[in-house]
């Protein structure tokens, strides 16, 4: 995959390269159950468009979780189309506790590089 | 909320840009049907077909993006790992010692007395259940009427019936032929070792096949409408 990420150069597109999946378990847990579109749109929303998750790295990321079971997927009726919500497997839920504290350690090792006093 | 004829316009532009699996095509229209509802709600001066070619755009409906292509590498990869992860899921070691049980009961009469009447009864047998097999499978896995990529090929399952029943044909006519190699006790032994655990790992592909069929008829019920 090369991109993961939309943002507003190059290199913030590589730095949030490997945070998406992380980022997508938490919004599963915290919300239940979504769908693509709605996904793509909480991320803009919470970032303050700062973050925009591009369909060509969110469906293909969905598919990958689904397969590994740590998401579900379920169809829904939604008026006159059909709308195919994910949410997190018991799998998935342990999966995002390690994906979050995985994330949170390499924020901190970031913090101990790049400012040691803080740290 | 888009009309009916909208939804369609989305659904036949998805047909003409080449998006052929039902499984990518139904989640794609509803991505693309929200984005233009709020695009819409947005700026209602907005008309449909500016709001389609936008989104389209976006999600990477048109031929020259190659973002469907990249999603449906990765359903398909998915889908094999999903049903090989299955496979060898089924393959626990009770299985495995079962099997491995069943071989020494089948050969012991010709290890210790060199009867192999029994064997050669078990190919034949085998080989009708390999033929029973392959028609129930196309009888009990019927064919989505929209296809998926989702679903798992059975081209791995109908040939290695095929090539069991092939198998266990020439060795119950073995009679006819002449080779020293064919008719000794060695190659007997290998061959009913690979028929017995044959029967192993085709219960594991059609209980990982029949778990994945089961669980997109659930998901997707109308690619499965006549």
């Amino acid at each position: 995959m090369a991109i993961y990420v939309s943002l507003g150069c190059m290199d913030k597109k590589i730095l949030y390269k490997g945070c998406l999946e992380p980022i997508l378990l938490k919004l599963l847990s915290e919300n239940g159950r979504m769908y693509g579109y709605e996904i793509t749109q909480r991320v803009k929303e919470i970032t303050a468009g700062e973050l925009k998750i591009t369909e060509g790295a969110l469906y293909p990321l969905l598919h990958r979780l689904e397969a590994e079971g740590i998401l579900e997927a379920e169809m829904e009726n939604i008026g006159n189309r059909v709308r195919k919500y994910y949410s997190l497997t018991k799998t998935g839920k342990k999966e995002k506790s390690k994906a979050i504290a995985e994330l949170e350690n390499f924020a901190s090792t970031l913090q101990l590089l790049l400012n040691p006093k803080l740290a | 909320m888009l009309t009916d004829e909208q939804i369609q316009k989305i659904e036949n532009l998805c047909n003409t840009e080449g998006i052929y699996f039902y499984d990518i095509r139904l989640e794609m229209i509803d991505h693309v049907a929200q984005g233009i509802e709020e695009k819409m709600q947005q700026n209602p001066e907005l008309n449909f077909e500016t709001a389609l070619k936008e989104m389209a755009r976006g999600a990477g409906i048109y031929k020259f993006s190659n973002i469907v292509e990249i999603r449906e590498k990765e359903v398909l990869k998915n889908t094999e790992r999903k049903a090989w992860k299955l496979f060898w899921e089924y393959l626990t070691i009770p299985k495995i010692l079962l099997t491995c049980f069943l071989f020494i009961v089948f050969v012991s009469p010709k290890i210790l007395f060199g009867i192999s009447s029994n064997l050669n009864l078990a190919f034949i047998v085998l080989s009708a259940y390999s033929v029973m097999g392959g028609v129930y499978s196309f009888v009990k896995f019927k064919k989505p009427t929209e296809p998926l990529l989702s679903l798992p090929s059975k081209d791995i399952m109908e040939w290695g019936k095929f090539i069991w029943f092939i198998g266990n044909m020439l060795i119950i006519f073995k009679e006819y032929k002449t080779e020293i190699w064919f008719n000794s006790t060695w190659f007997l032994l290998l061959y009913a070792a690979f028929n017995i655990f044959a029967i192993l790992f085709a219960l594991a592909w059609w209980n990982a096949y029949t778990k994945i069929y089961n669980n997109l008829r659930k998901t997707y019920p109308i690619a499965f409408q006549k």
